[in-house]
Parts: C-alpha cells; sequence; structure tokens
C-alpha cells in the first residue's frame, strides 16, 4: 500500500516522505475497488466544460461548486440522474439525455420535481465552442441499433455532464494473474475469480446498486473474518437511507451522427480518436495489445481507467464480435502512479551506489580536479590549473610527466596483503611467471588467468620479507581478484598456509613520474638513498620517514606505468593527504603538479601498456603479446585451458599499435578494423581498444587487436565506426609507441 | 606498549561531515545519536586450518584469557577488543594509538599466523538512541533482534555489497566499523536512514 502525504507536508530535509510504502502481510483480504465512471464517445466531448457526471455531483457535495448553470446531462445509467437533479435544485437549469428507451420511474418522477427536463432515447451527439463548451446537440437514438434516428436539436450550455457507464475496478485481481471475464448484462469485466482468501465486493464485481453493495460487502468480509477465526456479528446492516440508483446499463459505443463535426476522443490521455481506432482496424491490428501498442490507447498516466472499455466497443464492433471475444489487455501494477522513491527510496543522489573516496578525495576538488566516476570511485579525469579544456589539460599534464614531473592519485589500486610460509608457492600458482624466487625488497609486474585461459588481471606484487608480500591489482579488478584468491585457497589448495587480507582502505597511493621524480623523493624523504645502486628497478622499501613526516610509516615501489622513471608512494590512508602535500610542496623546484585520470591512460597507451579495455574478458596472454610471460617449467592456474584450441587459433586478433596516416582520420575507441582490401561489413579484422593523441609522437594513436598482430606492422587497415559513420586509414605500428628499450626509466 | 610518535596530521575521511548538529524529525524527536571516529589501531590477525590450535595458544598466552571460541563472539582485553571474525580470524581494536601490529607480530610467529594492520582501513561510527535498531535494519540484511544478535556480539554484514562489521555494545548501542574509503559515503547513508526519526550528530 502507498501512503501519501497531504500536499504541503512532504519535506524531505525533515524526513517526511511524499509517498510511504507500507507492506501489509494479511490472512485474509477483501478487495472492495468500485467501479469508474466512464466518458460518453461523441464529437467535442474533449472540449473544456465537459465532464464526467461524477465529478459535477464532487464538485457541488465536496466543495460547494456549482459547475454550470445551463447544463445537458447525458448517460446510459441512472447514476446520472442523481448528479443532475443535485444540480437543478442548486438552482442550475438542467436537461437530462438518456440514451435508454425508457428513463427509470422513480427517478424520472423526481427528476420532472426538481426541474430537470429529461429526454429518453436520446444521445448527446456534439458539443461545440471555442475555450469552453457553449452549445450542445441531442437527438433521437435507437439503442438497440446503436444509431441516431432523427436530426438533432441544439442547446446553449456552459456545462455538459456525461456518465457513460461504471468500469469495475478489476487491477488488483488481475495482478494476481487472474484475467477478467466480460460480463454482457453489466457491459464491463469483472474478476475471473479470486485467489484463496481474498474476496470481492460491492461494484468491482459487478453490483450494481448501494444496497447490493452493501450486503455483498458484508457477506464478504463475514466470510474474511471466518478465515481469521474471528466470528461476525449476527444480523446484517440496515439498507442506506438515501436515494438508490443502479448503475447498470446496456451499452457502449462511439455516439456519432452523420454530418456533425469534432473529434470524438476515446482515450482523453494519449489523445487517441475514434479514427485512429478505425485506422488500426483498417491496417489490420485485430488484437487489443497490438490496438493498444499502435494507439497508445490505454498508455496514458490513468492506464485506460477511463478509455479501455469505449475502445474495445469500438473495436469489438469494428470485427462484428462481441466484447468478450475481443477480450481486455492486461492491467499491471501499480494502480496508480507511485513514486520511485516510495519503492526504492527516495532521491538522495549518489546513494543509489556507494561512493569510494580516496585520501585526496577533497584536495582534487579544490584544486580544480573533473572528478570521473571509475568504479565506485571518484577520480580526478583532470585538472582545470592545466587548461580550460580536457583536451587541453591532459597534454599538457603528459608534458609534464615527459619533461618534469608529476604527482597522480592511484589509490584506487587495489592491495592485498599475502602472508604465510606457503605465500611464494601460491603467488607462483596464481601468476603466470614465476615468483617462488622473488628477494625481499623486489616488486614484479605478472599476469593471472582465469580458470579458462582468458587474463583476468594484471599488477605486481613485492616481497616484504619473508613470507610476507604486498599484491596490487587494477583498480577494476581488485574486489575479484580478492574473490579469486579467497576461493583458491578455500577450495583449490586448502591445504597452503597463506592467508590473504584486503589492504586496499589501508594504503593512499600516489605515483610520482617523470624525469625529475628521483629529485623529488629526495628532497621530500631526507635520508633515503633513492640511486639507482641502492634503489634500482622494481626496487621495494618500507621506510619511517622523517622530518615533518615523522611516525608515517610509507612503502616506496619503484615502478612505471607511464614509462618514466618513477615511484609509487603508499602512505597510511589518513596520513595520505599530509603526504601528498608534502610532496607537492617539496617538489615546488621541479615544478611537481598533479596529473589526471586522462593523462594517465595516454601516457601508459605511448608505451603500449594493457588495461582493462584491452583485458576485456576476451583476450589471453598471446592475444596481449604477453605470451612470453608465461612460464613453462611450473603449473599456474589457467595454464591448461589457455592452452584450448579455440585459444590458440591462429587468426586471433592481437595487440598491435596504430597511428593516424591522414588529418581527420584519428582512431576512435571501438572503430572495427578491416584489411584494405576487405568488404565494410561484418565483425571485421579486430577492433580498436584505446585511442590518445600523443604528443610525443605528434599524432593520434591507438591500441587495437588486429588478425595477425604485429606481423602486419606497416600495413595500411580501414577503421570503420558504424557509431560515427566514418570510415578512414589506419597504420599498423608496434604497440610500443616510446623508449621500447625502457632506457628512460632505468636511469 | 608504547604509541607510534608521529608529528604528521592525521585526516578524517569523514570530512566536515561529522559536525555536530541535531535534525529532530517531523514530531520534534531525536531518535538515533550519531558518532565518527578514526581508530587508534586495528590490527587482523589470521591463520589457516592448520595454524589455529598454535594462534589459540600464542594470543592466549598473550592475553591471559582464551580468544573468542565462535564468530562473532567478542573478548574486552587489556589490548582493546578483540572480535573473531571468522573461522581462522580476529580484529583487535583500540581507542588508542597502541602499536598493537607491532605487539602482536612478537606473539604470532608467521609459521603459523599473519599480522595485518588495518589500523587506517576501518573507522568508526557509533550509533545508538532508541530508534538505533529501526535504522540499522533499514540497511543490513540480518536479523537485530537480541536473541539473534546478543549484546556484546559482534556481526559480519553489509549493503550495497559494501562490507561492515556490526558490534552490539547495548540494546540500542551499535558500532558500526566501515572501510574507510567508503566512511563519508557509509555515514551519509546511515544519516540518511536515521532521519525519519530524527538525528543528532555527536562531534
Amino acid at each position: 500500500m502507498i501512503e501519501r502525504s497531504a500536499p504541503g507536508l512532504a519535506d524531505a530535509a525533515r524526513g517526511v516522505a511524499r509517498q510511504r510504502l507500507h507492506i501489509v502481510r494479511a490472512r485474509a483480504i477483501v478487495m472492495a475497488c468500485g467501479a469508474i465512471e466512464r466518458p460518453l464517445v461523441f464529437a467535442g466531448n474533449d472540449l473544456p466544460g465537459v465532464m464526467l457526471s461524477g465529478a459535477v455531483g464532487t464538485y457541488l457535495h465536496r466543495y460547494g461548486v456549482m459547475a454550470g448553470r445551463r447544463t445537458v446531462f447525458a448517460t446510459n445509467n441512472d447514476a446520472a440522474y442523481l448528479d443532475a437533479i443535485a444540480l437543478a435544485r442548486a438552482g442550475a437549469q438542467v436537461t437530462l439525455a438518456d440514451l435508454r428507451a425508457q428513463a427509470p420511474t422513480a427517478l424520472h418522477a423526481e427528476a420532472r420535481n426538481a426541474g430537470v427536463q429529461v429526454h429518453a432515447g436520446t444521445a448527446l451527439v456534439q458539443a461545440q465552442g471555442g475555450l469552453r463548451v457553449q452549445r450542445c446537440t441531442i437527438a433521437p437514438f435507437d439503442i438497440a441499433s446503436g444509431r441516431v434516428t432523427g436530426a438533432g436539436e441544439r442547446i446553449d450550455v456552459d456545462l455538459v455532464a456525461v456518465s457513460g457507464g461504471w468500469t469495475p475496478s478489476v487491477h488488483l485481481s488481475s495482478h494476481r494473474g487472474i484475467k477478467p471475464v466480460y460480463r454482457a448484462d453489466i457491459a464491463g469485466f469483472v474478476p475471473g475469480g479470486f485467489d484463496a482468501a481474498h474476496f470481492g465486493a460491492g461494484a468491482m464485481v459487478g453490483t450494481q446498486s448501494l444496497a447490493s453493495a452493501i450486503a455483498g460487502g458484508w457477506d464478504a468480509a463475514a466470510q474474511a473474518a471466518a478465515l481469521c477465526g474471528v466470528s461476525p456479528a449476527p444480523g446484517r446492516l440496515p439498507p442506506p437511507d438515501a436515494p438508490d440508483a443502479s448503475i447498470g446499463f446496456s451499452s457502449v459505443g462511439p455516439l456519432i451522427a452523420a454530418g456533425l463535426s469534432g473529434k470524438a476522443f476515446v482515450d482523453f490521455q494519449s489523445d487517441v480518436t475514434v479514427d485512429d481506432i478505425d485506422l488500426a482496424h483498417r491496417e489490420g491490428y485485430q488484437s487489443v495489445e497490438h490496438l493498444k501498442r499502435y494507439t497508445t490507447l490505454g498508455m496514458g498516466t490513468d492506464q485506460g481507467k477511463t478509455s479501455n472499455l469505449n475502445g474495445l466497443a469500438i473495436m469489438a464492433a469494428r470485427r462484428g464480435l462481441g466484447m468478450d471475444a475481443v477480450g481486455t489487455t492486461t492491467f499491471r501494477p501499480p494502480y496508480t502512479p507511485a513514486t520511485i522513491g516510495a519503492l526504492a527510496g527516495r532521491s538522495v543522489g549518489a546513494h543509489l551506489q556507494p561512493v569510494r573516496r580516496s585520501a585526496m578525495h577533497d584536495w582534487h576538488i579544490a584544486h580544480g580536479g573533473v572528478m570521473v566516476e571509475a568504479g565506485l570511485w571518484m577520480r580526478p579525469l583532470w585538472y582545470r590549473s592545466h587548461g580550460d579544456t580536457l583536451s587541453a589539460a591532459y597534454k599538457a599534464e603528459m608534458e609534464l610527466v615527459r619533461e618534469g614531473v608529476g604527482i597522480a592519485d592511484v589509490s584506487t589500486l587495489g592491495k592485498i596483503d599475502v602472508q604465510g610460509p606457503d605465500a611464494a608457492e601460491f603467488l607462483n600458482r596464481v601468476y603466470v611467471n614465476g615468483y617462488a624466487k622473488l628477494p625481499v625488497g623486489k616488486a614484479r609486474y605478472g599476469f593471472m588467468l582465469r580458470e579458462d585461459g582468458i587474463v583476468m588481471d594484471d599488477g605486481t606484487t613485492s616481497c616484504i620479507s619473508e613470507n610476507v608480500y604486498f599484491m596490487t591489482t587494477t583498480t577494476g579488478q581488485a574486489a575479484r581478484v580478492m574473490s579469486h584468491l579467497e576461493f583458491l585457497l578455500q577450495v583449490v589448495w586448502p591445504g597452503l598456509r597463506v592467508t590473504v587480507a584486503s589492504v586496499s582502505d589501508q594504503w593512499a597511493a600516489m605515483s610520482i613520474a617523470g624525469p625529475k621524480s628521483r629529485e623529488v623523493l629526495t628532497a621530500a624523504f631526507p635520508g633515503l638513498d633513492f640511486s639507482t645502486g641502492a634503489f634500482g628497478h622494481m626496487g621495494v622499501m618500507d621506510a619511517e620517514l622523517q622530518g615533518a613526516l615523522c611516525g608515517v610509516r610509507a612503502r616506496i615501489i619503484r615502478l612505471t606505468f607511464s614509462g618514466e622513471l618513477a615511484y609509487e608512494v603508499y602512505a597510511p590512508t589518513h596520513f595520505g593527504r599530509c603526504v601528498w602535500e608534502h610532496l607537492l610542496e617539496q617538489g615546488k623546484p621541479w615544478n611537481l603538479r598533479p596529473y589526471g585520470l586522462e593523462a594517465l591512460g595516454s601516457l601508459r597507451i605511448e608505451k603500449g601498456h594493457v588495461v582493462g579495455s584491452e583485458m576485456d574478458g576476451r583476450t589471453t596472454l598471446d592475444d596481449l603479446g604477453m605470451g612470453r610471460m608465461a612460464s613453462s617449467t611450473k603449473p599456474f592456474w589457467g595454464d591448461a585451458l589457455r592452452r584450448s584450441a579455440h585459444l590458440a587459433q591462429a587468426d586471433r586478433p592481437t595487440l598491435v599499435g596504430l597511428e593516424a596516416i591522414a588529418p581527420g582520420g584519428d582512431p576512435s575507441n571501438g572503430a572495427i578494423l578491416f584489411f584494405a582490401d576487405d568488404a565494410i561489413q561484418g565483425h571485421g579484422r579486430g577492433h580498436i581498444t584505446s585511442t590518445t593523441y600523443s604528443k610525443s609522437m605528434g599524432k593520434a594513436i591507438g591500441l587495437g587487436l588486429l588478425q595477425g598482430g604485429l606481423s602486419r606492422i606497416g600495413q595500411e587497415v580501414i577503421a570503420a565506426s558504424p557509431v560515427q559513420g566514418r570510415q578512414y586509414r589506419l597504420r599498423v605500428v608496434d604497440p610500443c609507441f616510446l623508449d621500447p628499450e625502457g632506457a628512460r626509466y632505468r636511469v | 606498549m608504547s604509541e607510534t610518535p608521529t608529528l604528521a596530521a592525521r585526516r578524517s575521511p569523514f570530512g566536515g561531515t561529522r559536525a555536530a548538529l541535531a535534525q529532530p524529525n517531523a514530531a520534534g524527536q531525536i531518535g538515533v545519536r550519531l558518532q565518527a571516529d578514526m581508530l587508534g589501531s586495528v590490527t587482523q590477525v589470521s591463520t589457516w586450518t592448520s595454524g589455529m590450535p598454535a594462534l589459540v595458544q600464542a594470543l592466549t598466552a598473550w592475553l591471559g584469557l582464551p580468544p573468542p571460541a565462535t564468530t562473532g563472539s567478542t573478548l574486552a582485553t587489556d589490548y582493546g577488543l578483540l572480535l573473531r571474525t571468522g573461522p581462522e580470524e580476529f580484529l583487535l581494536i583500540a581507542e588508542s594509538g597502541l602499536d598493537n601490529a607491532a605487539l602482536l607480530r612478537r606473539q604470532v610467529a608467521g609459521e603459523f599466523g599473519a599480522v595485518t594492520d588495518l589500523s587506517h582501513a576501518r573507522c568508526r561510527i557509533r550509533v545508538s538512541g532508541e530508534k538505533t535498531c529501526d535504522t540499522l535494519s533499514k540497511l543490513f540484511p540480518i536479523d537485530l533482534r537480541e536473541p539473534a544478535f546478543a549484546v556484546g556480539q559482534a556481526r559480519l554484514t553489509g549493503h550495497h555489497h559494501v562490507p561492515a562489521l556490526l558490534h552490539r555494545r547495548a540494546r540500542d548501542d551499535f558500532d558500526l566499523y566501515v572501510f574507510t574509503t567508503y566512511a563519508q559515503d557509509q555515514w551519509q547513508v546511515l544519516r540518511d536512514a536515521a532521519l525519519q526519526y530524527g538525528v543528532s550528530v555527536e562531534a
């Protein structure tokens, strides 16, 4: 059930919701959902001032408002008589047109006494006016044939009230999967039954008068009470002390008279007219479901509550079928519009999914970092201090790293503590390359595979001390790798004496990269020797920092992602920002400044380093050109299936570099690659995985997966981007665009 | 036992969101009180199946009491609150900056166990007030009724796939240990969940 706050009371700041969802688990349920009054279908029925009879009555009785002074009521049932009589007694001039040949005797007499002019066997066939209804036409009508039988009479009006019968609200029972059934005697659909412990009463089940509705409700309540073990009170409720009117009727269908103009609307919310339904019929849409989708009948916010039956009646008439044969569309919850907040919680912005913040998160924002989602993390994509646009800024940030020194927040890397007497053996089984002899104080880059031989992740693992290792993973695969390691230890190799613990939150991490990075670290961390002799490539040290950072125990690894001399500094998270700011301060003489994710990604493309774009869950070690890393002298996870026939096929696309040949031919991510003489169709020979503009190369470059791989170096290929609608030529080159010997980072 | 001296400033991952404030609900009530803290030290001690007897023996010798025997049990010790978080895993949480990791490494040899410093990896949100259980029930898919979750017990749980460790201090008083990088997010989610009941934040 949805509880609605009274208008104006909802206040998100004070926790008062606009709507609130209640789930009530009842032993028995009585559905008494009532019926909804239907409009009549005639020319001009959407003019302002044409209202449902029940609405006229509600305005009068509930709000003391007389909706019009010169009124025509048009009806095919008794209910409108009560509204017409009430409006006449309030002082309005009222004419009532009853489609039925005989008006109900008692109500007819009461209406006459109230001053209502009653016309039996008469239809309202047209309403006319400008900004609101000004006149209408009523005409003799034969309810048996559904045709107008004589000339019309025009009446000046300021209000037209209509009642085209009552549609039982069968939605709740329909939500339970029970199809409604048509009852010709009330010209409406009623529930085709109820679930166990569910009961129905009132107009919903086709009851046509107040007295019978009360009696039926009493019976249903008694059955429900008995089911709950409660004895109902003896006797019955007395009949109502009020005029009763049957809502029974026997006519549905449009009231169209020849020669009268004006659109006859069936669905006022979706603007579906009789003509639209006729067109659907001519186009061959015979199913009610197709009619609905072709015309949008019943697809407004009321979900066809006022329009469906009229529309179905027209469809049935055109097909020459009965309503029972045509059927009705399926009702689905919710019954009335419900806010997403009621179902899923109110709008709270980023609470949709958790947000992960590094220790330097606030610093990035305060210093012009343009943040971007990276999984659950928020990361600086670029900094406004380096340019007004992403394009300008990331190139400046790349230059910073290539020619000077930059600092990047890499706290998002997954970090795993691996300990135990069998830790080296465990790592040796997990990674494709050897870890058994990794010495203390050294890091090693490695790949791990899934069981099916596909690459899962890459990263480095450092040996901190005997039996203690520090593993890093990619940001995107951090949780998966942790889960993978736990699975292997608990299920596959439970005998190994190893524990793993995620320390991703323990360490803030920052990469200091560039030719001047050694000078910066030497200045920032006095007492530590960063010379190559003391701290070579892939070296690892745990250090007690001095000076302003006295007491902070940091971990420093010399490794590179950008291809430049670079170091990763890991600081305990609560000290992360302190260390970050210290480095920036101490790095000022070398113009140390931050660089963002875009520059980070572009720098690695220049080096041909792979990331998730290439390790996309489909590629093997050989696809990525890393097959030579796999050890042939030890078993490792995924080794067996990576040798399977389909993963060893010679025509699998493998990693290549790509460079633009002509202006306007910059590679774009996802473009499909074709050989020069291929027809440009189908899945091609591979695709582009990563692209950037390389300032070092002075051109746009990219990485891709291409059949034939490195054997096609020097050849031209065609890249086709169906999304962008363009084709261009690229040259295949080595994926390492810059410093293939590694001279820059080995200094 | 010595605390680690440091000149550098620790920075709270909760940022400015933990400033004191009171937000009564529509009825003017405060049903939930929240307090966010960094922790002095958090140390995980773990082992593998064959290492468990030696680890229990070492912890017993160090603490003077056997460690909690079942997952979810806790023990107040001189070094902090010791929680058993798994069949072969314990967490020692201390208010002060005691270097428990260093102390434990002297007790737990690498042959039968592992010590991992998580002092910066976890933060604490203290939740109290008569609507505490109603608030936590919105988030965590565990039974918070006392027969199922007694005072003094701890539960590893989570919401939206973010892990959290709940420790029940009293009927309506819980400590929620959250991952540091999620701390601000969890704090906001919890405050939002408590808003309906009225919430005050204690600095």
